[in-house]
């Protein structure tokens, strides 16, 4: 078995058992880079983020590709481009002339229902590829199009003519409850009681809601959560 | 035998039928790891998903036509890795907080809330860029905006502004549920047939009603919870 410095650093030829050492090893900087890693990147908001989210999972794992690639020179490469997605991401939050040079901007390919010739040769966006766009968000006809944008992303998000969008509570004059977000309340049969408290209540609140249903002990629930219009959801567990 | 040998161990030269084995038991294994890493792996729940994800094609495809490269090792990386990526799913299901990193809120009771958003790194351009995507083109739509740990963000927009539902308007339920597949391929599915208490002779005469005489005529049939079988041919 080879020594640490072959394993760790730049040697012609390692064994299968060196390799699995690497591995292991790659394994726990996988463990910081993921838990480092820029929220952003995995929303590819931008190109930067897409060169970072497709680059660093190789990058990460190159020490696995070749013996001489040492892992000196993949964690100062990693950490470089760590600190200058950092630095990009910092600057383009705080400049909007420096966002739109590094990040790109939206750009409009659908205006009134009018199809914008020159902005979808400046985007070079063949017309085959808007109309699979508009078909996988529901509106597979252009008439029904009030406004196309082609974001950073590459996507194309479209506001539909109010003809063609779904009733709304609004356009019916209901006024429905605001459900929000649900609240966990129990997790696995764990009650979170900081949740509980910031509602203004207490276990035996829950308690009682629960033996309603018929629900006698919370470590039977798997998970139990509360909207905003008060309505418990509960899931038991089945056993399956 | 020394040929094969040198595929495997690698060598300077390789015959073109070696990179080919190479490739095949690669992709092979590839397939084998992405399996046993189980479908989080393939919809990139969390960072390291998606960083195995990355990493695990790359080596794998450069490991393939290095020919210096020892396939052993690898074989033996690509279910190494794996491996390690297998153990990090599974403590993240024991303890979350230390794998993966929780959900933060952008917009909370339709109110953006600039310090998450400023810490987070995501403009404005960015926020609005990702709700039209979800076809919520007015902030005053969206009651909560949530960046999930994998960076997409998840839009709630409010009630009074999604379309109607059953409830709303009163409407009686409806019994919903999955439909059920009665023929595939010309093929009759008779362990679902049976789960319903239906028999051949009860498809053979719905199939009737819609012009087919036998069930291998059809290429998909399924049961709806509305009662109603779907027929194509």
């Amino acid at each position: 078995m080879e020594d640490l410095a072959s394993i760790f650093g730049s040697v012609e030829k390692l064994s299968s058992a060196g390799f699995l050492v690497r591995t292991l090893a790659v394994g726990v900087i996988l463990y910081f880079a993921s838990r480092f890693l820029p929220r952003r990147s995995g929303g590819q908001y931008a190109g930067y983020d897409f060169a970072f989210f497709w680059m660093m999972g190789g990058l990460v794992a190159s020490p696995l590709f070749d013996s001489k690639i040492s892992f000196a020179s993949v964690l100062t490469a990693v950490v470089t481009i760590y600190i200058l997605h950092y630095l990009i991401s910092y600057i383009i939050v705080k400049n909007r002339t420096m966002s739109r040079i590094i990040g790109g901007m939206a750009i409009p390919l659908v205006a009134g229902g009018k199809i914008l010739r020159q902005n979808m040769k400046k985007a070079l966006f063949p017309l085959e590829l808007l109309l699979s766009e508009i078909r996988q968000v529901d509106a597979p006809n252009l008439a029904e199009v009030e406004a196309a944008v082609l974001e950073t992303n590459g996507h194309v998000s479209v506001l539909k003519k109010p003809n063609f969008q779904p009733v709304s509570p609004r356009d019916l004059n209901i006024n429905p409850v605001e459900c929000g977000l649900p609240v966990l309340l129990i997790n696995e049969g764990r009650v979170i009681k900081e949740n509980l408290r910031k509602l203004g209540y207490n276990r035996e609140w829950l308690e009682g809601e629960l033996q309603k249903y018929g629900v006698l002990n919370v470590k039977d629930v798997y998970l139990a959560t509360l909207d905003g219009a008060g309505q418990l959801y509960y899931s038991v567990h089945t056993g399956a | 035998m020394g040929e094969l040998q040198a595929v495997f161990n690698g060598a300077k030269e390789l015959p073109l039928w070696g990179f080919a084995l190479r490739a095949a038991l690669l992709y092979i294994a590839l397939i084998i790891g992405i399996r046993w890493m189980g479908h989080r792996e393939v919809s990139i729940l969390a960072g390291h998903n998606y960083l195995v994800a990355a990493g695990i094609m790359s080596l794998a495809a450069v490991r393939m036509v290095n020919a210096e490269a020892s396939l052993t090792a690898a074989l033996l990386i690509v279910f190494a890795y794996s491996g390690v990526n297998v153990l990090y799913s599974y403590l993240d299901i024991k303890w979350p907080k230390a794998i993966d990193r929780g959900p933060v809120v952008l917009i909370e009771n339709g109110q953006i809330n600039k310090k998450n958003i400023l810490d987070t790194h995501v403009t404005i351009d960015n926020l609005l860029g990702q709700l039209r995507l979800k076809a919520a083109h007015n902030l005053s739509e969206v009651a909560y905006a949530v960046l999930e740990p994998t960076g997409k963000i998840s839009v709630i927009k409010k009630t009074a502004t999604l379309p109607v539902t059953r409830q709303q308007m009163n409407l009686p339920a409806k019994y919903v549920a999955l439909p059920v597949l009665l023929v595939r391929d010309g093929q009759v599915d008779e362990e679902n047939l049976n789960m319903l208490g239906l028999d051949l002779s009860w498809l053979k005469s719905k199939l009737a009603e819609k012009g087919f005489r036998q069930p291998e005529e059809v290429f998909v049939a399924a049961l709806q919870a509305d009662g109603a079988i779907y027929v194509s041919a």
